[in-house]
C-alpha cells in the first residue's frame, strides 16, 4: 500500500509524464452503469486465493481488492442497477471488471465523493446529492484539473489542508490507483505498432509485447541500423521499444510475481519484469510466469478458456509461492474475511441487548424474565465466542499476539470488557454486567467497523521496526489495553448507577446500588493491576528500544493517567472522600481519560507513538466527551437531590 | 487521655497529615493535572522544553487559555512529596499483618521505581555514538548542553583539554563578561555575548553587536527541539605574557575551532557537545537496514559491532530491542545513515548510549508491585466471592 502510495504521489508530481497518455484512455461513451456478465463462482474463488505482495506483506487478492474497493468506493460492495434490478458487485468482480472488462469497469459509480465541491472545483457539473458516486467516465473530462489541483495541495502539510484539500488530493490519489487496474493488462491487450511480419514473413501479424521482450537484441538491431541510416529518425520499431517501456511504467498496479530466487523478497509487477528485460534476457522461468499472466485478457470473455488459463497461472504462482513458503496463510485469510466474524458477532450483541431488555420488562424471578436472561447469556456468549474466534484467526495469519495496530485495540479491549464483564455477572447474578457485556460488544464492534471502513486500509499491515517484537507486544501492550478495557466498564457500570439515580428506579433497593459500587470498585482494582503492570512494562520497552524508561511522551502520559486516576480513586475512597456517588461519577470520568488515552493523544500530532495515528476521529472524541461531561453532571444533580432529600429526612 | 496528649503533639499531627489518605490523593491529582498540561502544551512547545518546564520543576504557572496563570507544584517537587506520604502513609503507619501483605509490598514497590526515577535523574548520563562501518570508538557525546574546549594543537596523545562546562557561562546577562583563567595556561579567556540559539552573519551596514572579522552572532528564538539548538559566544584570548588580545566566534557548526597562537603554540577553542568515555571501543563492522519488501517501511536496523577491551574482543548485533549491555553502558540501535545512501555507500550506525544505574530498578519495581497488587486484590475478591451468594440470599 505504502509503494501504492509513493506512486500516486509521484504520478501526482510528474502529472502529464507517468499518467497514462490519452490515447490509452478507456472512454467509453457515456451510458448508465451496466454490469458485466457475472464471472463463474470457481473462477472467483481462485482468483480471490492469488497472493499478491502489498504493504509489504502477502496477502490474497481478495483482501487486497476489498480495501482497494474500500478506499475508493467507501464500501465493500458495489451496487449496480440494470433495467431496474440491482445487481451486487463483490470486491474480487470488482476487481477483475478493472483488470479484464476496462471499458465497462469506467462506467461502475466507483467514486466516492463526499463533498460535490469537489466536483465543482474540477468544472464537472455534480450530482444533486452532495455526497454521491461517480464514475471514471464522469469524472474523466475534470481529470487533468483535478490532478493539477492536487499537485498544489500535496505542496501543503497534511495537518494544515482544509477538508476540499484533503478530499482533492484522496480523489486524484484514488482515480490514479483505479487507472493503475485499469491498465493493468495493456501490455497484454495492445498489440505493438510493428508487426511480427515486420520481422519475420511467416509470423502472425500482430506482434505482442511479451513476444518482443525476447526478440529485444534482434529489434535493438534494427533500431540501431537504422539510426546510423537517418539518426533521429521513427519507425514502428522505435515506436514498439517506446509502447514497451511505456508498458513498464503503467503495469505495476498489482505485485503478483513472485521472484525466482529465495533470498530475494520483493514480488514483482509485470512492469518491473518488463524493465528487467531491457537489460538482462529474461530467464525462461519469468518469461513462462508473464506469458501465463499476459494470455489471462485473451480469455476474459470466453469462460472456459479464462477459467483454464487462471487455473494455470495461479497454480505457477502458488507454486512459486509455496517454495517460498509464502502460501500458507492465504486461504485461511480469505477464510477469515469469508467468514465475516465482527459482522456476525455485532448482529447477535444487539439481539442479546434487545433480548436482556426484555427480561427487564418482567420482574427478575418470572419464569419469563428467567428465561430470557439464560437466552441473553447464551445470545452474548456467541457473539463473544465469534468475536475471540476473530482475534485468533488474526493472531495465526499475521503471527503475533492480537494487538499491535490501533483497529485490534479496538477488537481487543471490547472483546476483554465483554469477558469481564460476564465474570462479574457470573459473581453477582444482577443482569447488569450482561447488559454492560452486550453493550460494550455492540460499541467495540460498531467502532471497530466504522473505524476500518473510515481508515480504508489493510488492517493487518507491516509492522515497523521497532514494534517487531512479539515479547513486548504480547506483554506491555495486551496488558495496557486490558488496562482500558477495565476502566471502560467500569465506566459503563458507573453510568447505570447515575441513570438509576437520576430517574429514581429501585429506590427501595439499596442493596441494588451497594452492589454497583462494590462492582465498580473491582473493576477499577482489576483495571489499577493491569494499567500499572502495563505502563510500567511500556517503560521498560521503552528502556529497551530507546534507552529512557520514561520519556513523558504523550501515549506514555496517557496510561500514566489512567493509573493516576485509578489510584485516586481508590485512596480518595479509602480516605472516606467519596462514597458512593463520588466512586461512579469518577468512574465516568475515568472512561473519559481512557479515550483521551486510547485516541486523544494520538490526535496531537506529537511524540513517539506515531504508529497510531488517526486523523477525523476529533468529532467524535469531543461528542464522546461532552456526552460523559453531562453524565458527570448529572451524577452530581443526583447525588445533590440525595443529600437535600437525606436532610429532609433527618 | 494518651491518645488526646497525642493529638496535641504538633509531630504526631504533621505525621498524620503527611501520611493522610487526603495528601495522598491531592498529590495524585495535581501529578494528573501536570501530566494532562504537559501533554497537550508539547504540541507547542516541544517535548524538552516542556520537560524541563512541567516535570523536572519545583514550581510552575501554567497560563490557561492563554490568559489565566495560575502556579501549580513542579512533579519533581509532587514526586518528592509522593514519596514522604508514601514513607509515612503505606510504609510506618500502615497496619502490617503478615497475613494481608500486599498493600505493604505495593507501595514498596512504588518507592523503588520513585527512587529509580531519582537516581536516573541525578545520576544516570545518556548521548549517542556515531561510527562509519570500519570505524571505532569509545567515546560518547551528550545530545544536548555544551562545553568549551582548549586544546593545544599538536598535543601529544593523551594530553589534557581543558573544559569549561556551559553551566559556567551558561547564565551570563547580555552584555557581562566573564573571564576564565588557569594557572597551566598562557592566557586568560573571555567569553561574552551567549546564545543558546544562534548562527553567524556577516555584518552588513551599521550594527550595534560585536563583530569579529566581518561577522556578528546573531540570538535566533530557541528552538522547541532542544538539539537543533546551536550555541554560540564571542572569546577573547588575552595573552598573560603581554596582554595581547585575541577576538574571535565560538559556533560549534564552524568547520575549523578558532586557533590563537601563542608563543609558537598553537591552542584551539571550540563548542562542543559533552562527552563521556567508555572503559571499552567499539567497531561498527557493518550496518544493515532492511524494508518491507516493495515499501519504504523499515523492518530491521541492524549494526554488527565487535567490542575491544584490552586484548580480548567479542562480535555482537545491536538491533531495535536487543541493545548491547555492558559495564554499566547500555548502547541501543537508535539511528542510522545518511538516508539518501546509494547501495554500496559506506553507512554509519548512531548508538544511543546510557549510563544509568537504576537501569533494571523500573522491572524489579514492576515485579514487586504487581505481586502487592495481585496479593491484595486476590483476597479481596475472594473475600468478596465468599460473601456474595450471603448478600444475594433472601
Amino acid at each position: 500500500m505504502k509503494r501504492l502510495q509513493t506512486i500516486s504521489i509521484l504520478a501526482m508530481i510528474l502529472f502529464g509524464t507517468l499518467r497514462l497518455s490519452a490515447a490509452d484512455s478507456y472512454t467509453a461513451e457515456p451510458a448508465s452503469a451496466t454490469p458485466a456478465q457475472p464471472w463463474a463462482e470457481d473462477v472467483l474463488d481462485l482468483w480471490k486465493t492469488i497472493p499478491i505482495q502489498d504493504g509489504g506483506r502477502l496477502k490474497p487478492l481478495d483482501t487486497f481488492a476489498a480495501f482497494k474497493m474500500l478506499k475508493l468506493h467507501g464500501k465493500r460492495t458495489m451496487r449496480l442497477t440494470d433495467a431496474g434490478t440491482t445487481i451486487k458487485l463483490s470486491p474480487i468482480e470488482w476487481l477483475l471488471d478493472c483488470l479484464f472488462r476496462p471499458d465497462t469497469a469506467v462506467k461502475y459509480p466507483t467514486f466516492t465523493v463526499d463533498n460535490s465541491s469537489v466536483i465543482v472545483a474540477i468544472g464537472l457539473s455534480p450530482h444533486k446529492k452532495k455526497r454521491s458516486r461517480y464514475s471514471y467516465t464522469e469524472l474523466e473530462p475534470g481529470i487533468e484539473r483535478l490532478f493539477e489541483l492536487a499537485g498544489q495541495y500535496s505542496e501543503i502539510d497534511v495537518q494544515q489542508r482544509n477538508g476540499l484539500q484533503t478530499m482533492t488530493v484522496n480523489l486524484a490519489s484514488n482515480i490514479n490507483d483505479f487507472e493503475f487496474l485499469l491498465h493493468y493488462f495493456d501490455f497484454a491487450r495492445i498489440p505493438l505498432s510493428l508487426s511480427a511480419t515486420d520481422l519475420s514473413p511467416n509470423a502472425g501479424a500482430s506482434l505482442m509485447t511479451t513476444d518482443a521482450l525476447q526478440m529485444l537484441p534482434a529489434l535493438r538491431k534494427i533500431y540501431l541500423e537504422g539510426q546510423s541510416r537517418d539518426p533521429g529518425s521513427t519507425s514502428p520499431v522505435v515506436e514498439s521499444l517506446s509502447q514497451i517501456l511505456h508498458y513498464a511504467d503503467t503495469s505495476i498496479g498489482l505485485a503478483l510475481l513472485p521472484p525466482p530466487e529465495t533470498d530475494m523478497l520483493e514480488w514483482r509487477t509485470p512492469g518491473q519484469l518488463i524493465r528487467q528485460a531491457f537489460q538482462d534476457p529474461l530467464p525462461a522461468s519469468e518469461h513462462e510466469l508473464l506469458q501465463a499472466l499476459a494470455e489471462l485478457p485473451a480469455t476474459a470473455e470466453m469462460p472456459n478458456q479464462f477459467k483454464e488459463q487462471s487455473q494455470k497461472f495461479h497454480g505457477l504462482i502458488t507454486e512459486r509461492a509455496e517454495a517460498r513458503s509464502e502460501y500458507s496463510k492465504i486461504r485461511l485469510e480469505v477464510a477469515f474475511y469469508k467468514g465475516k466474524y465482527f459482522h456476525y458477532s455485532l448482529c447477535l450483541y444487539v439481539l442479546s441487548f434487545l433480548c436482556i431488555a426484555l427480561s427487564w420488562l418482567g420482574s427478575g424471578d418470572s419464569r419469563g424474565s428467567r428465561v430470557l436472561t439464560r437466552a441473553t447469556i447464551v445470545l452474548i456468549a456467541l457473539p463473544l465466542i465469534l468475536h475471540i474466534i476473530g482475534i485468533v484467526l488474526r493472531c495465526i495469519i499475521r503471527g503475533r499476539p492480537p494487538v499491535s495496530t490501533l483497529y485490534e485495540t479496538i477488537l481487543f479491549i471490547s472483546a476483554i470488557a465483554v469477558l469481564a464483564a460476564l465474570l462479574m455477572e457470573y459473581m453477582n447474578r444482577q443482569r447488569i454486567a450482561l447488559a454492560m457485556a452486550s453493550l460494550l460488544g455492540i460499541g467495540g464492534m460498531f467502532l471497530a467497523n466504522k473505524y476500518e471502513v473510515k481508515e480504508a486500509v489493510d488492517t493487518m499491515p507491516s509492522l515497523v521496526a521497532v514494534l517487531d517484537t512479539n515479547f513486548w507486544l504480547s506483554t506491555h501492550v495486551t496488558t495496557v489495553t486490558i488496562g482500558y478495557a477495565a476502566g471502560l466498564l467500569a465506566a459503563a457500570i458507573a453510568h447505570v448507577y447515575v441513570l438509576a439515580k437520576l430517574f429514581g428506579l429501585k429506590r427501595q433497593e439499596p442493596e441494588f446500588f451497594r452492589s454497583l459500587t462494590r462492582m465498580v470498585y473491582g473493576v477499577v482494582c482489576f483495571g489499577l493491576l493491569f494499567s500499572f503492570t502495563g505502563t510500567v512494562l511500556g517503560g521498560i520497552w521503552a528502556n529497551d528500544s530507546w534507552g529512557r524508561f520514561w520519556g513523558w511522551d504523550p501515549k506514555e502520559n496517557g496510561a500514566l493517567m489512567i493509573v493516576l486516576w485509578n489510584l485516586i480513586i481508590l485512596h480518595a475512597r479509602m480516605g472516606g472522600y467519596i462514597r458512593e456517588s463520588g466512586i461512579h461519577t469518577f468512574a465516568v470520568f475515568g472512561g473519559m481519560i481512557v479515550a483521551f488515552s486510547w485516541w486523544g493523544v494520538n490526535l496531537l500530532g506529537v511524540g513517539l507513538h506515531s504508529y497510531g495515528f488517526t486523523s477525523g476521529v476529533f468529532r467524535a472524541l469531543v461528542i464522546f466527551w461532552c456526552i460523559e461531561g453531562g453524565i458527570i453532571l448529572l451524577g452530581f444533580i443526583a447525588w445533590l437531590r440525595s443529600q437535600s432529600a437525606q436532610m429532609e429526612r433527618q | 487521655m494518651q491518645e488526646a496528649e497525642r493529638q496535641s503533639n504538633p509531630f504526631v499531627r504533621i505525621f498524620a497529615f503527611l501520611a493522610s489518605y487526603g495528601v495522598a490523593a491531592v498529590i495524585l491529582t495535581l501529578l494528573l493535572i501536570l501530566t494532562f498540561l504537559g501533554t497537550l502544551e508539547q504540541v507547542d512547545h516541544g517535548l524538552f522544553a516542556v520537560q524541563e518546564r512541567y516535570f523536572n520543576s519545583l514550581f510552575l504557572v501554567h497560563i490557561f487559555f492563554g490568559i489565566l496563570p495560575v502556579p501549580l507544584p513542579g512533579a519533581y517537587l509532587l514526586m518528592v512529596l509522593l514519596f514522604i506520604n508514601l514513607v509515612c502513609g503505606a510504609i510506618i503507619r500502615a497496619p502490617k499483618a503478615w497475613r494481608r501483605p500486599g498493600m505493604l509490598i505495593a507501595h514498596s514497590g512504588i518507592l523503588l521505581l520513585l527512587l529509580g526515577g531519582f537516581v536516573t535523574y541525578r545520576y544516570s548520563i545518556s548521548g549517542n555514538m556515531r561510527l562509519y562501518e570500519g570505524e571505532g570508538s569509545s567515546e560518547f557525546e551528550s545530545y544536548t548542553g555544551w562545553v568549551l574546549e582548549i586544546v593545544l594543537v599538536d598535543a601529544p596523545p593523551g594530553a589534557d583539554a581543558f573544559i569549561i562546562p556551559e553551566s559556567d557561562f551558561a547564565d551570563m546577562t547580555p552584555g557581562e563578561t566573564r573571564t576564565f583563567h588557569s594557572d597551566q595556561l598562557p592566557f586568560e579567556c573571555e567569553i561574552s555575548g551567549y546564545g543558546k540559539n544562534t548562527r553567524i552573519e556577516p555584518m552588513l551596514g551599521s550594527h550595534s553587536m560585536i563583530a569579529v572579522d566581518g561577522f556578528y552572532l546573531m540570538t535566533l528564538p530557541r528552538d522547541p527541539e532542544e538539539e537543533r539548538n546551536v550555541a554560540g559566544a564571542y572569546v577573547t584570548v588575552v595573552e598573560k605574557m603581554n596582554g595581547r588580545r585575541h577576538e574571535g566566534i565560538l559556533w560549534p557548526l564552524e568547520t575549523q575551532p578558532y586557533t590563537v597562537e601563542i608563543d609558537g603554540d598553537y591552542w584551539a577553542f571550540q563548542l562542543r557537545r559533552p562527552r563521556w568515555t567508555v572503559p571499552f571501543t567499539i567497531v561498527l563492522d557493518k550496518f544493515t537496514m532492511e524494508k518491507h519488501p516493495g515499501t519504504s517501511m523499515p523492518k530491521v536496523f541492524l549494526s554488527d559491532v565487535t567490542k575491544f577491551e584490552g586484548k580480548s574482543q567479542e562480535q555482537i548485533k545491536i538491533e531495535m530491542n536487543e541493545p548491547l549491555r555492558y559495564k554499566g553502558y547500555t548502547f541501543f540501535q537508535a539511528s542510522w545513515g545518511p538516508q539518501e545512501a546509494q547501495p554500496g555507500e559506506r553507512l554509519f550506525s548512531v548508538f544511543a548510549v546510557v549510563r544509568n544505574p537504576a537501569d533494571k530498578w523500573p522491572l524489579y519495581a514492576c515485579i514487586v508491585v504487581t505481586s502487592g497488587l495481585l496479593i491484595h486484590f486476590s483476597q479481596k475478591l475472594l473475600l468478596y466471592l465468599r460473601r456474595e451468594p450471603r448478600r444475594r440470599a433472601p
